[in-house]
């Protein structure tokens, strides 16, 4: 058992660190709780692939970096500290990419990797529709095939980025009235194409993130379907797994917690108060925790096993850490705690209200915390789905 | 980063995990509780000879000098088997305090035969039923020509009814530096008092009361005045071996709730089809890995040598409340089962809540979180 990291790896620490606080400075970007992902910047994203800091853990034949998931933990926890805009690389990047790797025909490799990694192509994901959220197999979006081409018509919903990326990575139905879990399929679909139209979904925030996505007869050809036809259930379980376990679950609003601390220390009465200490101990202690079980699911796959139960209890576990600190720095304000950004008198320049407003999505996004128990129980104790005996 | 265990630990492990499902059951568990030692003398023994109560002591002194590391899986073995003994007592504080601090003689004189298991020492520090504290020492220790006289009540000391020795830090107005020494006490010596307390722990705990005890000048451990340093440099070991216990107990109670809600049917059905089921077992599970990875953690630390009173802490305040918690709903999804004598969870039950106690909680514990944290 070992707790510390390698000397390689504190020094990798303080080069990401010392990079970002260089941005920071000259103005790049402004440290927020949840702008990695509200925030696209294709600059920004270059400057990391510059640095070979995308595509880390990627094999060196399709320019990767052929390093741990421990290291992009590293890089991960620095980055999130800082929050600089994330998005036009972020979705390629950590799934799109490795899905490839495992998926994906020749061609597509050399089509998509490359540009993935240097930051030329941003991705979105279209999984979810207004009848299939957590239900993934209740989707109807179709792609009915027409020689060497698909043609496409259906809706997605939340698709973050879909408004910036250039390819939306894509679950259909390719076998109507077919088995469920075996009737779907992934495809990569140019967002350019005739018949697509986008329209943007505002948030609670009344923030521009995700949108919905309509197909009308969108012609695709064939070549670009990922992995084996009807098998795309089964492919996006395993890719969930490496999009779970991500410290992005732990640190989405990371700012505040800093933020918290700095304002307890600077206040004495605040200071003194039993209960803000107990409770922000608390706090340290499931954020200590949370990391834990982050650098946990690093280890498992670098260990060369699915993070399954792992990323789930991470997930689950590192979300509710979010939301407790979030609902705990409002009242740390007091009325402050409902004042949103741009208004001069208000500690933290507002984070904290705006963060409030995005911790109920933490808990729903990429598996709600309900799905995430029973694939915990399910997968990881072996306990049976509900099932009546006939 | 690494998560596994070495080697060498899980040879440990495993020796243990063998020893415990061959020798030990909650049968004898339920015997030995009523008797009026707590333990199983003949089982002490057959640790002895495995060599578990050497491990901290230097192979000078008849040990076989270990990392604290090393010991801890057995630790959690023992916690998941529940398996009452001297042995945190005697093999943790009492062999780590006077490797630490004894003078050379004490050493000879004690540390083999504690490796060997034939002598039985404890530690009586806490006075007030509540967390251990410098300021709430009251026992004294008075100067009488070169020995001193000991006065005072101790309470909660683990196994002192069956120890040879005590190990007790007392006020000491003739000394400079804090103002606390430890002495060792002869348990037979006159003016030495154990009484039992009724407690619901697997664990026996007594008050001990010293009742103007003459103490040697050559049994004072370490230098005068420096008692609370001693025990503070040695806390992080006592706390994080409670931990392991914990986390052998959490994972323990895990495995019987997974198996009573798979094979207990009612409405046709196993009850670890309902759902509300299987997610209580979900937060047990949740519970119970991160206990695990702080507690590990802490471990390490502490074996390392590296400051970790925080890490101490969090390890303390998150598993012994996670334990508390599990048990809780493990009882919970067995129905009026978990609530009788006959079936086991009552005791992991009882001990959860005990070890919890033991220590500090996690109320106390986060105190210290907070300090650390420069509040
Ligand atoms: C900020 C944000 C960004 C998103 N970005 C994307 C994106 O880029 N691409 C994309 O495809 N999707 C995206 N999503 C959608 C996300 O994946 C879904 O919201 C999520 O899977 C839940 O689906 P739903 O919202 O339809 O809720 P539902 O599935 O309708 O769930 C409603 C409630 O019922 C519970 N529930 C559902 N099924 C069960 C069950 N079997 N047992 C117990 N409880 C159950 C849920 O836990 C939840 O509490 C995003 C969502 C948010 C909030
Ligand atoms: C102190 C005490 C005194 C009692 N006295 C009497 C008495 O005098 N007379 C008498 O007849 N009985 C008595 N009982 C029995 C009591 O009524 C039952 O214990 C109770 O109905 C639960 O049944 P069970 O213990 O078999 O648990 P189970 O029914 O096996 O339940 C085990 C767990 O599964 C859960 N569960 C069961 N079904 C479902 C479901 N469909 N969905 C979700 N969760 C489910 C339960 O909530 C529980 O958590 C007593 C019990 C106790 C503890």
């Amino acid at each position: 058992m070992d707790f510390s990291f390698t000397k390689e790896q504190e020094q990798f620490r303080m080069e990401v660190r010392q990079f970002l606080e260089d941005e920071m400075r000259s103005g790049t970007f402004e440290k927020k709780s949840n702008y990695y992902l509200e925030k696209s910047s294709p600059e920004f994203s270059r400057k990391l692939a510059a640095r070979g800091w995308l595509g880390m853990t990627w094999p060196k034949e399709y320019g990767g970096g052929n390093r741990s998931y421990m290291d992009r933990a590293i890089f991960m926890e620095e980055i999130l500290n800082y929050q600089p805009p994330l998005m036009y690389h972020f979705f390629g990047e950590r799934q799109i990419g490795p899905a490839l790797i495992h998926y994906g025909s020749d061609e597509q490799k050399r089509e998509f990797l490359t540009k993935i990694i240097n930051a030329e192509i941003s991705f979105c994901l279209g999984i979810s529709e207004p009848g299939a959220g957590s239900d993934v197999a209740a989707i109807s979006t179709v792609a009915k095939e027409e020689g060497d081409y698909f043609i496409i018509n259906g809706q997605k919903i939340w698709t973050t980025n879909a408004h910036n990326a250039d390819y939306i990575w894509l679950v259909v139905v390719t076998n109507p009235g077919g088995p469920k879990y075996r009737n779907m399929s992934e495809i990569i679909v140019d967002l350019k194409l005739p018949g697509i139209t986008v329209r943007p979904l505002y948030n609670m925030i009344g923030v521009h993130c995700f949108n919905e996505v309509f197909f009308e007869d969108v012609k695709v050809h064939k070549k670009h379907l990922v992995g084996e036809k009807n098998k795309g259930f089964h492919q996006v379980l395993s890719q969930v797994d490496y999009e779970r376990g991500g410290f992005e679950r732990l640190m989405q609003n990371y700012p505040l917690y800093e933020g918290a601390k700095d304002i307890i220390r600077k206040n004495v009465s605040l200071k003194s108060d039993p209960v803000v200490r107990d409770k922000m101990a608390a706090l340290d202690i499931e954020l200590e925790l949370g990391r834990l079980l982050v650098y946990h699911v690093a280890w498992v796959t670098d260990q060369g096993r699915i993070p399954n139960r792992e990323a789930a209890i991470s997930k689950h576990f590192c979300t509710r850490f979010e939301q407790k600190l979030g609902d705990f720095v409002t009242e740390l304000l007091g009325q402050f705690g409902q004042v949103m950004p741009g208004y001069p008198e208000t500690p933290l320049n507002g984070d904290v209200a705006d963060s409030y407003l995005w911790s109920p999505s933490y808990t729903i996004q990429g598996g709600t915390s309900e799905i995430l128990k029973t694939v915990i129980a399910t997968r990881g104790l072996d306990l049976i789905f509900t099932k009546r005996k006939a | 980063m690494d998560f596994s265990l070495s080697e060498e630990q899980k040879m440990f492990k495993d020796t243990a995990e063998t020893f415990m499902s061959k020798e030990w059951s909650i049968e004898l568990l339920r015997k030995v509780i009523k008797d009026e030692k707590g333990y199983s003398v003949d089982h002490w023994k057959k640790i002895a000879d495995l060599g578990w109560m050497g491990m901290l002591i230097d192979e000078r002194y008849g040990g076989i000098g270990c990392s604290f590391m090393d010991l801890c899986p057995i630790l959690e073995e023992m916690g998941r088997a529940l398996f009452p003994s001297p042995f945190l007592a005697s093999a943790i504080m009492g062999a780590s305090i006077l490797s630490e601090a004894a003078s050379e003689e004490m050493k000879e004189k004690l540390l083999a035969p504690i490796a060997g298991g034939d002598v039985v020492v404890t530690l009586a520090v806490g006075e007030t039923g509540d967390n251990w504290s410098k300021d709430t020492i009251a026992t004294k220790a008075e100067k009488n020509g070169g020995n001193y006289v000991l006065k005072g009540t101790k309470m909660f000391v683990p196994f002192a009814h069956v120890s040879d020795y005590i190990i007790c830090c007392a006020k000491d107005e003739s000394a400079s530096g804090n103002g606390t020494t430890l002495f060792l006490v002869d348990t037979r010596a006159k003016g030495v008092e154990c009484i039992p307390i009724p407690t619901f722990s697997i664990d026996r705990y007594s008050k001990v009361v010293f009742d103007g005890v003459t103490i040697l000048e050559e049994n004072v451990i370490g230098k005068v005045g420096s008692g609370w340093d001693v025990i503070e440099k040695m806390l992080p070991r006592l706390v994080v071996s409670k931990c392991m216990e914990i986390v052998g107990g959490l994972q323990k109670v895990l495995e019987i709730t997974v198996q009573w809600v798979k094979d207990r049917e009612q409405f046709g059905v196993p009850i670890g089809s309902f759902q509300a089921i299987q997610h209580y077992c979900a937060e047990m599970a949740v519970d119970v890995e991160t206990s695990k990875f702080i507690t590990y953690q802490a471990a390490w630390k502490t074996s390392e040598n590296i400051p970790c009173k925080k890490e101490v802490s969090m390890a303390k305040a998150w598993s012994g409340e996670a334990y508390q918690r599990v048990t809780a709903l493990a009882l919970q999804v067995h129905g009026a089962m978990g609530f009788t004598e006959e079936y086991d969870l009552h005791f992991y039950y009882k001990q959860a809540k005990s070890l919890q106690l033991m220590y500090g909680g996690g109320a106390y514990h986060r105190k210290i979180v907070a300090q650390e944290m420069g509040y």
